[in-house]
Parts: structure tokens; sequence; C-alpha cells
């Protein structure tokens, strides 16, 4: 009879209760304006990092320039080399142009995945890297400089 | 129940909790959107843009260093920035990209070579000590960032070093050594013996093999020495030794080393 007049404590529980709600609520609430970081907002600025990350690596290694002015490589090494230097989950596809805009490899896509991956995905990265011209010696074809400006658009999306 | 309703105490803790409540998502927001900031912003983009304008402006450089040191024109470098600047400008559209260059002019002092450069280009070839060099001071601004006077430097360099000869009875070989190296004085490694082009005692062409290794003992270098068979004794000295090297890059020097010194391997 003691125990069901002793109401104070119950009110504690009540507003223990209610306070947990105000909390989760609270907690709910705010979850809805974070970027998590596997959401599209994050997914494009990675990519676009990735990609830039991959270009410049084979630029530093004097690479680059060999495989865009060396057409024989657009379909071998090329596409290897950006294979290796990005994740395996990334698919991609680079296209080269000149400085009138003309799209080089028309005929010969540099690419990994499907063409419909890209149309398909909501998160599609693009990376433009410019390149100015080649100079190097080859002891079979001799010493060759040119100032031939490039511009490279990567295409990235996750698999 | 009456009791019940007159217990008031407790509904300051509701309000308490709610006032917590509302800091904890005013904060929390506050500091997500400080430590997130940098990843909405598109700063990698224009360091990316940046980083690709500085290594293409050197592989320019390297270019047109190799085009003067292989047909002499003095104007290349020159020639070849004004274009790269203007083509910058049409394939960087929107970002408002203006570079400039400064070509070292005058004498200059590059890696502890003294050189007198001329649009940007110098060479100073036929000697013990051969050197072909380009050199150049960029300001870039991207008005897209408000970035405005980022200077960067990119001197291009190839040094080469005819040191001594030495003379191997087992082959009765000739092996005249040098030291090659480009900027900051890093060590040239990847060379084979068609990237000599010129080899010549006194006048004479001769038919090379090239070997490379580091040297610890004298020179503490690595070495490149060029063999060819010699018919005879160790000379003792060779009169007049001519080499020119073209690097990987391009890149062309010729040297000239007068008496060399010629000791048993």
């Amino acid at each position: 009879m003691k125990i069901s007049k002793n109401t104070s404590g119950q009110m504690r529980v009540i507003e223990s209760i209610l306070a947990s709600f105000i909390v989760v609520f609270a907690i709910t609430f705010a979850s809805t304006f974070a970027v998590t970081p596997r959401s599209a907002t994050y997914e494009v600025g990675d990519l676009e990092k990735l990609g830039h990350n991959a270009l410049h690596n084979l630029d530093e290694q004097r690479l680059l320039s060999r495989f865009v002015y060396n057409q024989s490589e657009w379909s071998t090494n090329f596409p290897v080399a950006l294979r290796i230097s990005l994740p395996s989950d990334v698919y991609f596809e680079l296209k080269i142009y000149d400085l009138d805009d003309t799209l080089l490899n028309i005929n010969v896509p540099i690419r990994y995945g499907n063409p419909e991956v890209f149309d398909d995905s909501a998160s599609v990265a693009s990376v433009m890297y410019s390149i100015a011209g080649y100079s190097r010696f080859d002891p079979a074809t001799g010493s060759q400089v040119e100032y031939a400006p490039r511009t490279l658009i990567l295409l990235l999306v996750r698999g | 129940m009456l009791r019940l309703k007159e217990n008031k105490k407790g509904q300051f803790i509701i309000i308490a909790t709610l006032l917590i409540s509302i800091m904890i998502i005013s904060v929390a927001t506050i500091m997500y959107g400080a430590v997130t900031y940098f990843r909405h912003e598109r700063w990698e983009e224009y360091l990316g843009v940046i980083d690709a304008i500085e290594t293409n402006s050197h592989r320019l450089m390297e270019a047109s260093l190799a085009n003067y040191t292989l047909t002499g024109n003095p104007m290349i470098l020159k020639a070849n920035m004004d274009k790269w600047q203007r083509d910058l400008m049409k394939t960087y559209t929107g970002h408002g990209i203006v570079l400039r260059s400064s070509l070292a002019n005058g004498t200059q002092t590059i890696y502890g070579a003294t050189l007198q450069f001329s649009e940007g280009l110098a060479t100073e070839w036929n000697e013990q000590v051969s050197f072909s060099a380009a050199n150049a001071t960029f300001d870039l601004n991207m008005t897209a960032i408000g970035l405005s006077g980022y200077k960067f430097i990119t001197p291009v360099f190839l040094k080469m070093n005819i040191t001594d000869a030495l003379y191997h009875p087992a082959s009765d070989e000739v092996g005249v050594r040098l030291i090659i190296q480009q900027e900051n004085l890093v060590f040239v490694t990847d060379l084979q013996a068609a990237n000599f082009i010129v080899f010549e005692i006194d006048g004479v062409s001769k038919n090379v093999t090239s070997r490379h290794y580091f040297d610890s003992q004298t020179h503490n270098a690595f070495i490149y020495e060029l063999r060819y068979v010699h018919g005879g004794s160790n000379p003792g000295t060779l009169g007049n030794v001519t080499i020119g090297v073209v690097d990987t890059r391009g890149i062309k020097v010729t040297g000239q080393a007068l008496n060399v010194t010629v000791t048993d391997a």
C-alpha cells in the first residue's frame, strides 16, 4: 500500500522516458543534415581526387606524355596503367582532345567498364588535365621534341 | 493523482534536457560544417590545375632546352612559353588563368655553375665540365579562386664531367669515365651506349660500350665508363676526348677534355 502511494518515483521514470525521446529525436533530426561519406556529394569529390592523382602520378613518371602522344599505347599500356593507378571498383573513360576540341581517340576508346555505367550512374566524376608536349630520346628513332598541347578528360564512376 | 500533478520539480529535468538537446544540435551542426567545409569547396580541383600547370611548364622547359641543344634555335623557349600562356587561357576557360614567365637573362648561378643565359637558355660546351640549362620564373594568377602571384621556378639542367680514364689490360680496352647530373645534382642513371652520340679521341670516332656503376672509392658518384678497344699498352694520356650525350629527355651536352690521364684498372 505504501509502494502504490509513492508517486514521485513514477514521475522520474516518466520524465526519463520523455527525456530519452527528446534526445533520440534531436539526434535523428541532426542526422538528416549529415552528409555521410558514401553519399553522392562526397563520392564525386573523392573520385575527382583519385583521378587527378592517377594522371598526375603518371605525368610525374613521364609516362603520361608517352601514352598520350603514342597512339599504339591507347588500347594497350594506357588503360592498363590507369587500371593499376585506380582502385579496382572504379570504372573510367579517358578522352583526349587537341586545342581545337577535336576528340582524338574517337575510334580507340580508352575505357574500363561498360559505357552504360557512365549513363546509369548518378555520381560521375570528371577530371580535366592539360599537358603541353613532349621531348624524349629514343635510341631507335633519335630525339623527338614537339609542342602539342592536349586536354585529357577522365570520367570516373564507382562500380 | 493530485500529488502527481502538483509535483512540478521534475519538469526542470525535461526543460534541461531540451536545452541540452538544442545545444547538442547547434554545436554538432556548426562543428560538422566546420570540419567538412573543405570537402564542399573545390580546392582539390584548383590544386590539381595548379599542379598540372606547374608540371607541364617544367616539361615545356625541358622540351625547349632539348630543341635548343639539338637545333640551336635561341628563341624557342620564348616562343613556346608565349604559346603555352595563350593556350592555357583557352584550355581552362572560366578559371581566369593568367601565367606569366620571366626568362633568365645574363649571368646566373645554377646548381653551382655560373652560366650566361639568353632568353632563358644557356650552354657551356666543349669543356671538361660542360652544361646545358634553362631557367625561368613563373607567376600564376587564377581569378576564379582569388589566387594571385603564385610563383614557381623551374630550372632544367644537365651537366657532364669527364673525370679520368682507365686501361683494362685483360681486354685491352680504355674506358673514359664521366659523371652526368641533372637538376638538384641528381645522378642520371638511365643512359645506354646509344645515348652517347659522339665519342672521339683526337678527332677519330670510336665504337664504345657503356658500363655504369657507383664508384665509392675515388669519385663517390655514379659513373659511366665508355670503353673502346685500344690496341696496345696503356697509352698514359689521351690527347683530346670529345663526348656528346643526349639524355632521355632529349637534352644534349657536348664535353671535351684534353690530356686525360689513363691509369691501370
